[in-house]
């Protein structure tokens, strides 16, 4: 069983993301600087290191940390940064798998794959269309390989 | 029971009538216009010539339901066959629902006083599809026709062809497992709701005396203790024994009988139950202990198959409270295919304790440092705030404590395809039975301060309608992949 990463244009879109939300933030900084006058460094060197932060150490470790692998007897899932969780999804209890794109997973060209098992769903997140069609027609049961 | 093949329901049949007032049920806020108006009209001493000129509209309205609700009645049809059951509703848009008679995990038949007095019986049955809180299908048939259903069951599960064996629980320990499952609130939730609904019919005089007989005893029993205290205390025993009773009254007479691929469970006195599960739906059993019952070496076992226990206040139970001997030898009758399997992990050595207790530990000494603190701000309230911390610990000490047994018995058996969890989850400690087959994810979850001795929080996913986990902390991750065959990263 091979384990794989996301496509790298997950962490594209996580950075884009996060630009997006930024923009956000300086507004609202702006405004509560104008308004309240807070000591404008503290604001801005906060935003800042946590920008810093999440930019360059918390989102690549994110994608990193996310792998998955589609194998004759299981679906297995990893992720997280700080809890790491790792999901084994037995294929014979599969009852159902979808594929979905969010807006901005659709500007990236990116898929998400969901695998239903009874009572629980497990997400593989930033696939390419390719790779996510391809896992949904191999779960389906519609490609006879066994692995992936 | 009749023979089956003498009588037969694969012809499309009607529910019972007493459908007819289910159907108008749906319908009664239709009717509220036209009482309404009519009492308006009947206070204001007009003639019956001057009501019917203003009220012919209402009994209109009211005639239009009445016969809506006994065409929809007309237009119910059911029929069983070797396949599974048709159910057929609709006046305007016809519904045509089929359950394959193996895709029906639970059968329920629930006769209640009420329906047994004009011979009808509610027949649901749950699948292992997701249908939230209501059953797949709920139809209130005659009382013959619902035991052809049943006998055609028995038929299809091979209830002729071996021995019924039938395990009957002692009356005491059906006693034992009221009282356990006997919760204050219910039974004060219970008072209040009786309380509420005979004051709109018969005056707030009941309410007044219940009141007022609350406050005497409250009073003569007042010590040292606050006189309202002792009234909390009055309403929390009352409400407790009402709920033990009705308890007792919904587990009274229980039987399980297992027949070749079914389980077929009878309970109750007033409103009597059948439940009849296929042993291949059976998604886990769980034998639950408290910490008292685990120093008695007492056990309630529980059964998860889609269905059972849904219905409103009805607990899953398989055996009630009953001691380990008979609890293991009941188990082999009635479910001999699950098998109590050994721990061959644990969570290793006393420094990893630390894991399991930190919940608790933290609650109590939260608890005693909020109490003095608070105390020390406010010294006149000192009395009352010291009681409060008290009662905040207890539940604390006794979380701690059933985390230490669970450190001492947490851990996961296998034998074949068969695997036993041992864990706890609040005040319970849980010995979970369940299948390879039945197991729908197999959760490591890792923080990063277990990330140096490599343990894990163990979270079992098993199969059901709904999201359930079954959680074992402090597991090694070696051990873990090794028991459940998984691949390591």
């Amino acid at each position: 069983m091979e384990f794989k990463h996301a496509d790298i244009k997950l962490l594209y879109m996580w950075w884009t993301l996060l630009f997006l939300c930024m923009l956000l933030v300086c507004a609202a900084v702006s405004i509560a600087l104008e308004l309240f006058k807070p000591p404008w460094i503290a604001a801005v060197a906060a935003c800042l290191v946590l920008f810093c932060f999440i930019f360059s150490i918390y989102l690549p470790k994110r994608y990193k940390s996310f792998r998955y692998a589609v194998g004759n007897k299981e679906v297995v899932v990893r992720r997280g940064v700080f809890v790491r969780n790792t999901s084994y999804l037995p294929r014979g209890n599969i009852q159902l798998v979808t594929r979905t794109s969010t807006f901005h997973e659709r500007i990236f060209r990116l898929s998400t794959v969901i695998v239903y098992t009874a009572g629980k769903a497990g997400y593989l997140p930033g696939l390419s269309e390719e790779n996510a069609e391809k896992i949904v027609n191999l779960l389906s049961g519609f490609d006879k390989t066994e692995d992936l | 029971m009749k023979n089956p093949k003498t009588r037969d329901i694969s012809n499309f049949r009607h529910t019972h009538p007493v459908t007819i007032i289910r159907n108008m049920w749906k319908l009664v806020f239709a009717l509220l216009i036209p009482v309404a108006r009519g009492l308006w009209t009947a206070m204001s001493r007009e003639s019956f010539r001057d009501w019917l000129s203003t009220a012919y509209f209402d009994i209109l309205v009211l005639l239009i339901v009445v016969g809506v609700a006994c065409l929809r009645w007309h237009e119910q049809l059911f029929r069983m066959d070797e396949k599974g059951l048709l159910i057929q509703t609709g006046l305007i848009r016809k519904k045509n629902f089929f359950i394959e008679n193996n895709n029906i995990s639970t059968l329920i038949s629930d006769r209640p006083l009420h329906l047994r007095i004009i011979g009808a019986v509610r027949l649901t049955g749950d699948t292992n599809a997701a249908a939230g809180r209501n059953a797949d299908f709920d139809i209130t048939v005659w009382k013959k026709d619902a035991e052809i259903v049943f006998d055609k069951r028995c038929e299809l599960y091979g209830c002729e062809d071996e021995e019924k064996k039938t395990y009957k629980p002692h009356s005491l320990y059906l006693a034992l497992f009221s009282a356990l499952l006997s919760n204050s609130l219910t039974g004060a939730l219970l008072i209040s709701t009786f309380l509420s609904q005979s004051g709109a019919i018969l005056g707030r005089q009941l309410e007044g005396m219940f009141m007022q007989g609350l406050s005497d005893i409250s009073q003569v029993l007042a010590g040292w203790v606050p006189p309202i205290l002792t009234f909390l205390a009055v309403i929390i025993v009352i409400g407790w024994l009402i709920a033990f009773v009705q308890n007792l009254l919904r587990y009274m007479l229980f039987s399980a009988s297992r027949i070749k691929k079914a389980l077929s469970l009878d309970l109750g006195i007033l409103a009597k139950r059948t439940y009849f599960m296929l042993t291949d739906k059976i998604n886990y059993i769980d034998i639950r202990q408290g910490m008292f019952t685990k120093l008695f070496r007492i056990s309630t076992t529980y059964i998860y198959c889609a269905g059972y226990g849904k219905d409103g206040g009805t607990s899953p139970v398989l055996i009630p409270s009953s001691s380990r001997g008979e609890t293991l030898s009941a188990l082999k009758t009635l479910c001999p295919e699950r098998k109590i399997c050994p721990r061959k992990i644990k969570p290793g050595k006393f420094r990893n304790i630390w894991g399991f207790v930190w919940l608790p530990a933290l609650l109590l000494a939260g608890d005693a440092l909020l109490g003095i603190a608070m105390s020390r701000i406010l010294p006149r309230w000192g009395a009352a705030i010291n009681f409060a911390a008290l009662m905040f610990s207890s539940p604390c000490v006794w979380m701690f404590a059933v985390k230490i047994m669970d450190f001492f018995s947490a851990g996961v058996g296998r034998e074949g395809d068969e695997f036993t969890l041992y864990y706890s989850s609040a005040f319970s400690l849980h010995t979970v039975l369940i299948a390879k087959s039945k197991i729908t994810e197999i959760q490591i979850q890792q923080s990063i301060f277990k990330r140096r001795a490599n343990r894990c929080k163990l979270i079992v996913h098993s199969y059901s309608e709904k999201r359930k986990a079954h959680t074992l902390r402090n597991m090694y991750i070696p051990d873990v992949r090794e028991i459940f065959g998984l691949n390591a990263f």
